[in-house]
């Protein structure tokens, strides 16, 4: 589990985080949602450390991440595991390499045994048979899958995914989306998903915290984000004309 | 603060010295072509203007070959090599980590619990501080061996009067002197550019920039570290 508490986060004068609390659970994918600007990639910063807030705390577990030294942060961050938004594979490495690369840094197996696990990762994925292919060889979608192999390499018991589906198109999306639901129920881990996606909100989110102008506006499930009253966060769900239409068909 | 950040253990020696020998390769194997070509010109000009300045007929030709032998041991080897090498070694580690910086690539060496100034900027220092000085020994060799051969096609000076100039006025405090600049000038190569490349903010222009900036800093602080040097050691 991890929680955080009273997050604050100051660039210069601008507050960009006002006193964030929110708990996310182990074996549900928790969704940030939130328009440009609201504050989401900085939360998400903060979540795995690139960032300390100004005033909060971070607790993975009963450890609260910031007043934890160097060694004990390294044992947090090893059981962390990123997709990020550019999937940020190591271009001087070809699939295998990049999956590979956690497991010989950290790992305590044997060369069999770490290979064993790339491949494990590999079929998990999709990508069985891609170990040879250099990066700048794969499609976005490929990318994001070999993000994920790499990121549930160590096995972590936290995933966090900075915008999965951002340039995808909407079957890959989808089939990302199954993937970050099916790996979080699999191995019970906490996972926390920063997206602006509606699709992705109602095909994974179990639970979503809306972010608005650095502040928690709302919390609940995909169940009842259609329903709520809050006014910005049902400016943002039914922000398309498509969504737009679709309610006003079933007010009528 | 970044240099600081190097000297923790390393999370895994074995892949620490895998990217130091990729490092040596790239930065020190990669580099020789052009260190060449460099030393074997600068030492065939030099023999040339050296001898179109020595205008008297009572001063000895193998004076040529002490002052071609003599500057390039003391400046055309390892401040001009330097220089070439800020230019090609510098731009290229403030470009790779620089592009690493913007794809987020830093961040998730960082995120997996990896020291990443350790990681990317030790091994390029190391290798850095490990094959200059020797390519700046390349240099200052064929910048003299370059400085010979052309005095003898031209009919400027023999090989043997050559040799001699060259023993006579050999004193092996110029080499140790030479090699304190190789080893100086190597790590502000290395670490200006790394620095410039570490902390980069923005896109592939800002990394641009950042690349071109190595060079130009990693130049002046040459100049500088050689001015210094001079007159410190001299």
């Amino acid at each position: 589990m991890i929680e955080i508490l009273d997050i604050t986060k100051q660039f210069g004068q601008k507050t960009v985080l006002h006193s964030l609390s929110a708990r996310f659970g182990p074996g549900e994918v928790s969704m940030i949602i939130g328009s440009s600007g609201s504050g989401k990639s900085v939360l998400m910063k903060i979540l795995v450390g690139l960032f300390a807030p100004d005033v909060g705390k971070v607790c993975y577990g009963t450890s609260d991440f910031f007043s934890l030294d160097i060694g004990g942060k390294t044992e947090i961050r090893k059981q962390i595991g990123m997709l990020f938004q550019n999937s940020a594979l190591f271009d001087s490495l070809n699939v295998e390499q990049n999956v590979l690369f956690p497991l010989q840094m950290f790992g305590k197996q044997s060369v069999r045994q770490q290979l064993e696990r790339v491949n494990h990762c590999l079929e998990r994925v999709g990508l069985s048979g891609t170990n040879a292919m250099h990066t700048s060889q794969l499609s976005g979608g490929m990318r994001k899958r070999v993000g994920i192999a790499r990121a549930i390499a160590l096995e972590p018991r936290y995933l966090f995914c900075d915008e999965p589906n951002s340039g995808l198109d909407p079957l890959t999306s989808i089939k990302i989306d199954e993937l970050i639901r099916e790996i979080t129920l699999e191995s019970g881990i906490t996972t926390i998903v920063n997206s602006h996606d509606m699709n992705s909100v109602m095909e994974i989110g179990n639970h979503i915290c809306f972010l608005f102008r650095g502040k928690i506006l709302w919390t609940g499930s995909k169940s009842n984000i259609m329903k709520t009253d809050c006014r910005e966060l049902n400016d943002f769900v039914f922000a398309t004309a498509f969504l737009k239409q679709l309610r006003t068909l079933n007010t009528d | 603060m970044l240099l600081r950040r190097l000297f923790k253990r390393p999370e895994n020696r074995v892949l620490y010295t895998r990217e130091l020998i990729r490092q040596m390769y790239t930065i020190g194997v990669g580099s020789i072509g052009i260190v060449i070509i460099i030393a074997v010109f600068s030492g065939a000009v030099t023999t040339i203007q050296t001898a179109y300045q020595l205008i008297a007929s009572w001063i000895s030709k193998s004076v040529i070959g002490a002052i071609v032998s003599d500057s390039s041991l003391l400046e055309l080897g390892p401040t001009i090599t330097s220089l070439v090498l800020a230019g090609k070694i510098g731009s290229s580690i403030a470009s790779e980590i620089g592009t690493m910086r913007v794809t987020e690539q830093i961040d998730a060496l960082e995120i997996m619990g990896i020291n990443a100034p350790g990681y990317l900027i030790g091994p390029k220092i190391l290798a850095a501080l490990l094959t200059i000085p020797l390519l700046i020994v390349l240099s200052i060799g064929l910048c003299t061996a370059g400085g010979m051969v052309v005095g003898e096609l031209t009919g400027i000076i023999t090989y043997r009067q050559f040799v001699e100039g060259a023993r006579s006025s050999f004193q092996a405090y110029n080499l140790f002197f030479s090699m304190t600049k190789a080893i100086t000038f190597s790590f502000l190569i290395s670490s200006i550019s790394a620095y410039q490349g570490y902390y980069v903010e923005g896109g592939s222009l800002e990394v641009g920039k950042a690349s071109t900036q190595a060079v130009v800093y990693s130049s002046v602080a040459i100049l500088a570290a050689d001015y210094i040097l001079a007159q410190l050691l001299l």
